[in-house]
């Protein structure tokens, strides 16, 4: 909780110093006095100023915002001399630029990361195909286990990470999908998903539908760490022990035993073991926990995973510093317009709007992912540095956007939309930012209860 | 009038249907292309240029944008159909609460010509794409007739019922009870479609409001070309279609209406990938 707590604050202080200081660069840079750089809003609890004519950096209490204040006649009585450096009074382009840099910035900050990731390069699985699901969509394209894939409709996927990705992108089009596939024998031949109108209109375990799972090397049922005060423990299982047979059905690898568990919450197995060569009959019962809004067994047991056995299915890829960048800003792009996508189909009032995320959700991903590793939390700050670009650029008065787009109308109609008309546009953007404040929220306390 | 406008339109859907249905992709882009461009002519005349040499530079210039526009990468395309339509958002209400400002700023020719890009370009690749895309037949075909379905019903509601004006300062022969008409055109329209093509649509309700919203866009797109024409003191933008005017005439509402109904489309779920 406290870890959640933390990456939360961190994350979204990172990404906010961010939005503020790309107003604040080009304020700067344009001409613009800027009076304060403020981190947090609320209580200043430090500041610093090196003087009474230069900017007062300020970090505040409340951690969740920003902001950056400039000469503004519009806001206050601006002193005569520092009339050329407000705000209000600048031309339209550098009051465009001055405001969109915040967004933008967000923006060039997902790029910068996705290009230091891939450019770094990522060690991920080969994207080899476990067994194919009878009658589905990766059956019919006549995949088969053991297949590697390398590449999607002509892009290059050198792990399964990627090759995932790619797919589940492409199935949202119905149509063909071309694959390269590499055959356990070395062949290489053309696969061709043909995907049915419709087939993604519920998003949810899409590869499932499709067919398709990792290959899993099988590993030996033994028991290797029992958790203190486990149902295992319980029952007496113990460091070393070998699953033989589970209600007399033989168990042979490790996930055949926890596909058995899981579906077994809160009911007694008969378990046969094999404890130093002899023979030795347990009841073990799994406690249940919720997973995905199911009730699924768990026993609290670990299995050792031999090293070798992941040697010859890691890679390790990365990119040229062009093909790099090149590849994060098509991801940064993909990201944002995706985010689109999902705010228009919450609109329509699609059942995906349980997918908007409110502040709770947010913290919780973060902190995830900062467990992780630190990988995996650059990653996350990318995604909703993304978010917060893409959100701050809609035409919604009180954003970013909806300044830019009150800029727009300046530019067709030749003069600034009257003080009036704006608070009028403000007023509707209060509504429609707190009606989707409340959703997200509401959706976040039901997801933490339910 | 009435007559000639029907008689042409009698000439027009046959060889627009066939055009749609029978034509790949790149010929339907290259013919939807010459329209733009004969578009792009009479709009020079509009943004105030009378030398045809002139004139005949843009309509190149106009071709040249097109073409770079379509070897773009796809990123910078969706990008641009993006801001047009946040353009015409703001084209929109600009008209509507500042109607009086636009009709007394003097707009430079400059100015015009650049708007005149900003407005051809993203319809004739908005047009394009939606024909390229599966089923993009069917959606090409539907789009224009809810345009066409649209323009008749607020005609003849307007001349049955009309009596509020839409935009008195720009357009005297619009009126509220034609837009209304409009609407309920469509929704009709639209609902009968969604009946009998369940399959293409991703959400039922979602694609109404789609419809609707781009036949109130396809109104602007008119009221554009309106303040644009009273602006130069011209009725109509050509003359090469008898009782329709010109091409621009023709077209106006689809400028508009054409990257509202792909980027919709891409909103409530269909089509439009990255």
């Amino acid at each position: 909780m406290l870890q959640t707590l933390v990456s939360f604050i961190v994350a979204i202080a990172i990404l906010i110093a961010i939005h503020e200081f790309g107003h604040f660069w080009v304020a700067r840079k344009v001409g613009v006095k800027v009076l304060r750089f403020s981190l947090g809003f609320g209580n200043p609890i430090w500041r610093y100023q090196k003087d009474e004519e230069s900017t007062e950096f300020v970090l505040a209490a409340i951690p969740l915002g920003g902001y950056v204040r400039m000469v503004d006649e519009r806001e206050g009585s601006v002193e005569e001399k520092d009339l050329p450096y407000a705000f209000n009074r600048q031309s339209l382009s550098k009051r465009v630029a001055i405001v969109a840099a915040g967004p933008l910035f967000n923006l060039f900050f997902a790029i910068f990361i996705y290009w230091a990731v891939f450019f770094v390069g990522e060690t991920g699985m080969k994207p080899v195909l476990g067994p194919v699901a009878v009658g589905t969509l990766a059956e019919q394209a006549r995949l088969e286990q053991g297949d590697e894939i390398l590449s999607v409709d002509g892009v290059e996927t050198p792990t399964w990470d990627l090759a995932i990705g790619t797919l589940i992108s492409k199935v949202f089009d119905s149509g063909d999908i071309q694959l390269e596939v590499a055959k356990t024998d070395g062949t290489q031949v053309n696969r061709i998903i043909n995907v049915p109108i419709g087939f993604a209109n519920e998003p949810e375990n899409l590869n499932e539908k499709l067919g398709i799972k990792a290959w899993r090397p099988v590993i030996a049922p033994v028991v290797d760490v029992v958790v203190a005060g486990s149902p295992a423990e319980k029952s007496g299982l113990r460091h070393g022990d070998r699953i033989v047979s589970a209600d007399s059905e033989p168990i042979i690898s490790w996930s055949q035993w926890v596909d058995y568990v899981r579906a077994s919450p809160e009911r007694l197995i008969n378990l046969e073991i094999e404890r130093e060569g002899v023979q030795v009959a347990l009841g073990l019962t799994p406690e249940a926990v919720q997973a995905n809004g199911v009730s699924v067994g768990q026993i609290g047991a670990s299995v050792k995973v031999p090293e070798a056995l992941f040697e010859g299915m890691r890679r390790e890829y990365s990119l040229g510093f062009f093909s790099a960048l090149s590849a994060a800003i098509k991801k940064t792009a993909d990201y944002s317009l995706l985010t689109l996508k999902m705010m228009g189909r919450m609109l329509v009032g699609d059942a995906s709007i349980k997918n908007l995320s409110g502040p709770i959700s947010i913290a919780k991903y973060a902190g995830a992912s900062a467990a992780i590793g630190f990988g995996q939390f650059i990653k996350f700050l990318a995604i909703v540095s993304i978010s917060l670009g893409v959100l701050n650029l809609l035409p919604i008065p009180i954003l970013d956007g909806g300044h830019l787009f009150f800029y727009l109308i300046e530019a067709i109609k030749g003069s600034p939309v009257s003080e009036v008309v704006q608070a009028v546009g403000q007023r509707i953007g209060m509504a429609i930012l707190f009606g989707l404040m409340a959703i997200a929220i509401l959706q976040d306390v039901e997801r933490v209860l339910g | 009038m009435l007559l000639s406008r029907v008689l042409t339109a009698a000439v027009l859907i046959p060889l627009v249907l066939l055009a749609i249905f029978k034509l790949p992709n790149s010929i339907f882009s290259l013919v939807w292309g010459a329209i733009i461009l004969g578009g792009s002519w009479e709009w020079s005349n509009l943004a105030g240029y009378k030398n045809q040499g002139k004139r005949s530079v843009l309509v190149i210039a106009t071709a040249v944008a097109l073409f770079v526009f379509m070897q773009a990468p796809v990123v910078l395309q969706n990008l641009l159909l993006w801001i047009a339509c946040l353009g015409w958002l703001a084209i929109s209400i600009s008209l509507f609460v500042f109607p009086v400002q636009l009709m007394a700023r003097g707009y430079p020719t400059s100015l015009l010509t650049a708007v005149g890009f900003v407005v051809l370009v993203p319809a004739w690749y908005a047009l394009s794409r939606l024909h390229g895309m599966e089923n993009g037949a069917v959606h090409v075909a539907y789009f224009l007739f809810l345009i066409w379905i649209a323009d008749s019903a607020a005609y003849f509601a307007g001349r049955a019922f009309g009596k509020n004006k839409l935009a008195p300062t720009i357009s005297p022969g619009k009126t509220r009870e034609g837009a209304l008409g409009a609407i309920a055109g469509t929704a009709v329209y639209a609902t009968v479609f969604g009946i009998f093509n369940e399959e293409l649509i991703f959400d039922f309700s979602a694609f109404i409001l789609l419809s609707v919203v781009t036949v109130l866009f396809s109104i602007c797109g008119d009221l554009f070309e309106s303040l644009a024409k009273r602006k130069r003191g011209i009725k109509d933008s050509g003359s090469i279609l008898p009782g329709h005017g010109g091409i621009l005439d023709r077209v106006d509402s689809l400028l508009c209406a054409a990257p509202i109904y792909l980027v919709g489309l891409t909103l409530i779920g269909n089509g439009l990938n990255a």
